[in-house]
């Protein structure tokens, strides 16, 4: 049967005084503003829309909401977008959208291939057939043939998104009979509420069905609703918007996706309601049987909907499918636009006198069933059959109607945890014990009469208000003047086993009656299973209108009931959202924090390298000079520390102040070595332990007073070490009296090093006595360098004599230039992590994140003189004693030197046996370039390090197995002396 | 732009970081401060100081800068007894001035702070585009008090937040080398 109905001369909820024009697979259409593509493409006669995913069959409009399996597009040029659902994407002027799945176009489609071979890839084929020679192999062709559309080539030219957080009592999500009933009393009683609905407008089922309220249109009482919340100050009202999470603590987040706010692209909410009114309202589903995703199928309330709101005749003559009365009610509004309804099919023996009321001069064909849709590019004709079989008759028609039964949408409820039992009443999956502050009204509920709805959204709206409000108003309803049928008796099957593999449980993923039963012969045929066999449930749609026909379907498989099969989980999000929405803000240098020290604007003009190096603090990571390779530029600053002086910043070194009466024993239990035998203005190098006895940070304690500590740690475990003392203060130890301050960006540290460092610090004038024997190493004393208020800390982590100076942030960029400046005569040189980590590695220091790795105890790092036994109790003895106690080997620190003098080993490089390809018995920790031995010098973790000193290890390159004498982990300074001078 | 605000910087003040029971910070510091506010996450001033009571035996002790110093000599943390924690954190702490007609939106998209519910002396800890920050509201202004480190970054994302582009002031950085 050829043509449509197309637009209708009048009705609708379209300005006819606003058309627009808009492009879809290079074709110019025109529509009205207030339709969707989707409305706009059946006016305009449009039938193949799209192809599917898998078999590229031929698909027309079937939804008419984001419930749509069948069509989505790409939005090409500045606000392009990809998958997005016809049904709910409004046309614009100038709009450019292409179906997604087909190439060239969806009328012609060359991936159509796949229908020739249906039969040989069943769901699950992929599981059989991908694995030789390896995914890999296939995985760039599958994915070109994937065919869904991508990410847009580039960032919107023009606008942003943004994230922003609001607080509510009441939150309503839908703006629906339900949620704007809700919305009222709540919103009456005075407290704040945020109302969110994802359509164009407000009034949800109220503007597709023509029901009548006061003795007036629906859709009237719905706008002056609105009219009266968009007048409450107490009220944000966000049309355009998708509730589209529900986490835990009643955070619930809305993408809003119109904001009026210029240069907004769109804007996500992160709502913190005290209650949650959730009017999700309730989706149709399809019915089996084959072919019914030929395009020409449609769901019942998706041509209602086209009929009322877009004035759109999706078909000239029509057959309604049911098993429920709900289709009665579209097939009245059909027939009311003039659509030539031949038949209504239904499965149950007999229809609600009140449903069979709604029409007339229609022929009613009970206890049958529609066994196939016929016609290759879309409906021609349907066949009908009893339900038992036999008396199968042709009916003529362009457009079959199609109602399974309702689902309330409980993806929200879900996600927030609440309980979803199977309801025989109505045949779907309905709420049940909340887990939040939440409520569920309406549909949502499974209360499908408006009146139900109305009175339940008000009742749950008062109770919301009631929470955070002393009292709410009552709502007075509207009169419900329009009967409503609602009886259903469940259908899960397709009629004949033989149509299984052209009848679709999922059309988006092209899901069918045999997959299930291949999942459930293979042992697949739990609901969680299943989906994951087949796919079904996991396309854009979320499995909106075939899910409860998967359950029913896998029940009826399998012969048990169907709450017996289960529920898959609900997900956010529950209808597609754009990645921008979610990013918010965070994009180009926002997309992660970053942290800068007062030297930051000296180190760019000096020409440095910037890197983050740790809790996300951005540092140079060397200074090249003109012409010079980053090896040149590290060897430079690593020899001037050697031989002369360097200056490094190392402000980022978390810095805490620990104050307390208990604060001596708080150190002893949280080091593994004794620091309250420290006297004041000496320090000593410390680790901490894990609960496991392994090493988690380590630095330097250092006494200020009786009752006071300064500890010093690494810059990357700084704020975990922060949290560690504070919750030993406050879960473990609460009696002790200790108070933890960070210091961290009150004290910036210009680290001067190297033999001549002295002679700097001297030139900086200080007031502090250099002399080692009154400031002997780890000691830290007060005073002032260059004019300034400082403390200064004679520590090292080069080997060499080391002065970190330590001054307030608003100091530390005169310091710094003071520095170099007097050092300039000495030669001194700016040095940057790379070189830091140059000199450690020579010394033989241990870093975070290299030997410390979570892996070692300090035995393993050679360092058991830490361990002191002989004080109290502390954190990760036991288990270090424990873990020593069992004897067995383990990986140690050692040196490594390759005996290709010229060959640099890898960082991470793995160690093993010969080289063999067996298991590791260590890895490179470390490997750099020696200026003190001129030559590569490595660290490494190897089982039973120690004792195979002077042994041999094999690294595994990418290239080759490397060998290299296993050495002390020392390159530079054992004895310590140059640090101490 | 999409607001009609600006948050500037406003620089530094004059910070203690004072911890201990109310009783012993009332005793060792008590005639150098306000008087103590009476709810948590509120402020007093008195002479242009301002004491704020943002945690669990935690005050935090503001006055304009150019009375460090004396203040200093004060409040003496070196000699403060062990019950009492004492710590000069002035330089810890940038201070934003966020002003204009739109403020209010600007903090919606900075924080998660509900700041209709605040009260006009309110002084708060909360996150702010991601970061631990302090806001207390000033009228229809609020200053906001970040880490001195994440000055730079702030600076940029309340640019973004306002609509201009993002990060304009940050470097180019070298990517780390393998």
């Amino acid at each position: 049967m050829a043509g449509f109905g197309g637009r209708m001369p009048a009705g609708g909820r379209i300005d006819r005084s606003r058309p627009v024009s808009f492009e879809f697979n290079g074709r110019q259409h025109q529509g009205f503003a207030g339709d969707t593509v989707a409305s706009a493409l059946l006016a305009a006669g449009e039938r193949i829309t799209a192809r599917s995913f898998k078999y590229h069959r031929p698909r027309g409009i079937i939804g008419g909401w984001t419930e749509e399996p069948g069509t989505f597009v790409e939005v090409l040029g500045a606000g392009a977008s990809a998958n997005q659902p016809a049904t709910a994407l409004a046309v614009a002027d100038g709009m450019k959208v292409r179906s997604v799945n087909c190439w060239p176009s969806p009328k012609f489609d060359l991936g159509a291939v796949n229908q020739l071979y249906a039969g040989l890839i069943p769901a699950g084929f992929y599981y059989k057939t991908f694995f030789r020679p390896g995914w890999r192999f296939y995985e760039p062709l599958i994915r070109r043939a994937a065919g869904l559309a991508g990410a847009p080539a580039a960032p919107p030219a023009e606008g942003r998104f943004e994230t922003r957080d609001w607080h509510c009592d009441v939150l309503v999500a839908g703006g629906g009979p339900a949620g704007l009933a809700a919305a009222l009393a709540a919103a009456r009683a005075g407290v704040r509420v945020l109302l969110a609905d994802d359509g164009h407008e407000f009034g949800g089922s109220l503007l597709d069905r023509n029901l009548m309220l006061d003795s007036a249109p629906g859709a009237e009482w719905a706008a002056q609703a609105v009219r009266e919340l968009a007048g409450m100050s107490n009220v944000v009202l966000l049309r355009d918007s998708l509730v589209w999470a529900y986490r835990e603590h009643n955070l619930i987040l809305v993408c809003e996706r119109k904001p009026a706010r210029r240069g907004l692209i769109e804007r996500n909410w992160r709502v913190r309601a005290e209650t949650a009114v959730l009017a999700t309202g309730a989706t149709e589903r399809m019915l089996l049987f084959g072919g019914n995703d030929r395009p020409g199928v449609m769901l019942a309330s998706a041509v209602q909907r086209y009929v009322n709101r877009h004035a759109v005749r999706p078909g000239r003559r029509a057959v309604v499918f049911t098993n429920n009365d709900s289709a009665y009610m579209a097939a009245a509004d059909m027939a009311a636009a003039g659509i030539d309804v031949a038949a209504v099919v239904d499965c149950r023996s007999e229809a609600s006198p009140a449903a069979l009321r709604l029409l007339s001069d229609v022929e009613m064909l009970p206890g049958r069933q529609v066994v196939r849709a016929l016609g290759s590019r879309g409906v021609r004709a349907v066949e009908v059959a009893k339900r038992g079989g036999g008396g199968m008759r042709r009916i003529p028609c362009d457009l079959l109607a199609v109602s399974g039964g309702w689902n309330p949408s409980v993806q929200l409820w879900s996600q927030s945890r609440g309980g979803i039992n199977y309801s025989e009443n109505i045949a779907a999956y309905a709420p049940a014990k909340a887990a939040q502050a939440a409520e569920c009204v309406g549909a949502a509920s499974g209360a499908f009469s408006l009146a139900e709805a109305l009175a339940q959204g008000a009742q749950a709206g008062a109770r919301a208000a009631s929470r955070s409000s002393a009292g709410a108003e009552t709502v007075e309803l509207p009169r419900v003047e329009t009967e409503e049928p609602c009886g259903i008796e469940p259908l899960w099957e397709s009629h004949s086993a033989a149509r299984e593999q052209d009848c679709f449980v999922d059309i988006f993923n092209d899901v069918t009656v045999r997959d299930l039963r291949i999942a459930v012969s293979e042992g697949f045929g739990a609901a969680e299973h299943a989906k994951r066999y087949t796919t079904a449930g996991m396309g854009l749609d979320q499995g909106r209108t075939g899910g409860m026909n998967v359950y029913g379907s896998l029940a009826r498989l399998r012969d048990v009931g169907i709450a017996d099969v289960g529920v898959t989980t609900y997900r956010p999000p529950v209808a597609p959202v754009s990645f921008g929405a979610v990013a918010g803000m965070k994009e180009g240098p926002l997309v992660l924090p970053y942290r800068h020290t007062p030297v930051t604007r000296w180190n760019i003009e000096a020409g440095a390298v910037m890197y983050e190096a740790g809790a996300r603090w951005r540092r140079p990571g060397y200074y090249p000079a003109a012409g010079e390779t980053m090896q040149e530029a590290v060897n430079r600053e690593a020899r001037a520390v050697r031989g002369g002086v360097g200056i490094y910043d190392g402000s980022p070194l978390g810095t805490f102040e620990v104050k307390g009466a208990d604060a001596a024993r708080l150190m002893d239990f949280v080091y593994t070595n004794r620091m309250a035998t420290l006297k004041a203005g000496e320090g000593r190098y410390g680790v901490m332990l894990t609960d496991d006895g392994l090493v988690f940070d380590d630095g330097v304690c250092f006494r200020l007073g009786e009752c006071r500590f300064l500890v010093s740690t690494s810059t990357a475990n700084a704020e975990l070490v922060r949290r560690h003392l504070e919750k030993i203060l406050a879960v473990e130890r609460p009696e002790w009296d200790a108070r933890i301050t960070d210091l961290t960006c009150q004290w910036m540290n210009a680290t001067i090093c190297g033999p001549r460092a002295r002679e700097v610090v001297s030139a900086l004038g200080t007031d502090v006595d250099l002399d080692p024997s009154a400031f002997p190493f780890m000691s830290i004393r007060d005073g002032t360098v260059a004019g300034v208020p400082a403390r200064i800390a004679r520590v090292s982590f080069t080997g060499e004599l080391s002065f970190e100076i330590n001054v307030r942030a608003r100091d530390m960029a005169a310091l710094w230039s003071a520095a170099i400046s007097a050092g300039r005569a000495h030669g001194i040189e700016p040095v940057g992590s790379e070189t830091s980590h140059v000199l450690r590695v020579e010394k033989g220091f241990v870093s975070i994140g290299h030997e410390v790795d979570g892996t070692a105890d300090p035995f393993d790092l050679g360092m058991g003189w830490v361990m002191s036994m002989d004080k109290g109790d502390f954190i990760g003895r036991a288990s270090v004693m424990i873990r020593r106690g069992a004897g067995e080997p383990r990986r140690e620190l050692v040196g490594i030197l390759t005996k290709d003098r010229g060959r640099t080993l890898s960082e991470g490089a793995p160690l093993t046996p010969g080289g063999r390809k067996e298991a590791t018995e260590g890895f490179v920790t470390a490997s750099v370039w020696s200026v003190v031995k001129e030559r590569p010098v490595a660290l490494a973790m190897l089982m039973d390090g120690r004792s195979r000193i002077g042994g041999t290890a094999f690294a595994r390159e990418l290239d080759e197995i490397v060998e290299a004498e296993i050495v002390p982990p020392v390159f530079h300074g054992p004895r310590g002396e140059r640090l101490r001078r | 732009m999409a607001y009609d605000a600006t948050a500037k910087r406003i620089g530094i003040r004059a910070v203690f970081d004072l911890k201990g029971s109310r009783e012993d910070v009332s005793d060792w510091a008590g005639a150098a401060l306000p008087k103590f506010p009476e709810e948590p996450n509120t402020r007093s001033e008195e002479g242009g100081c301002e004491l704020m009571w943002t945690g669990r035996e935690h005050w935090l002790f503001c006055a304009p800068l150019e009375r460090e110093s004396e203040l200093l000599g004060l409040l003496k943390p070196d000699e403060a007894p062990a019950s009492v924690s004492v710590a000069l954190v002035s330089d810890v702490y940038e201070f934003f001035r966020l002003e204009g007609p739109d403020a209010s939106a600007v903090v919606s998209v900075a924080s998660p702070l509900d700041y209709r519910a605040l009260p006009s002396n309110a002084a708060t800890f909360t996150a702010a585009f991601g970061q631990k920050a302090l806001f207390i509201p000033r009228g229809d202004a609020f200053e906001i008090a970040v880490e001195n480190s994440y000055a730079a970054m702030f600076e940029g994302c309340f640019a973004a937040a306002v609509g201009a582009k993002p990060g304009v002031r940050e470097p180019r950085l070298g990517s780390q080398p393998a």
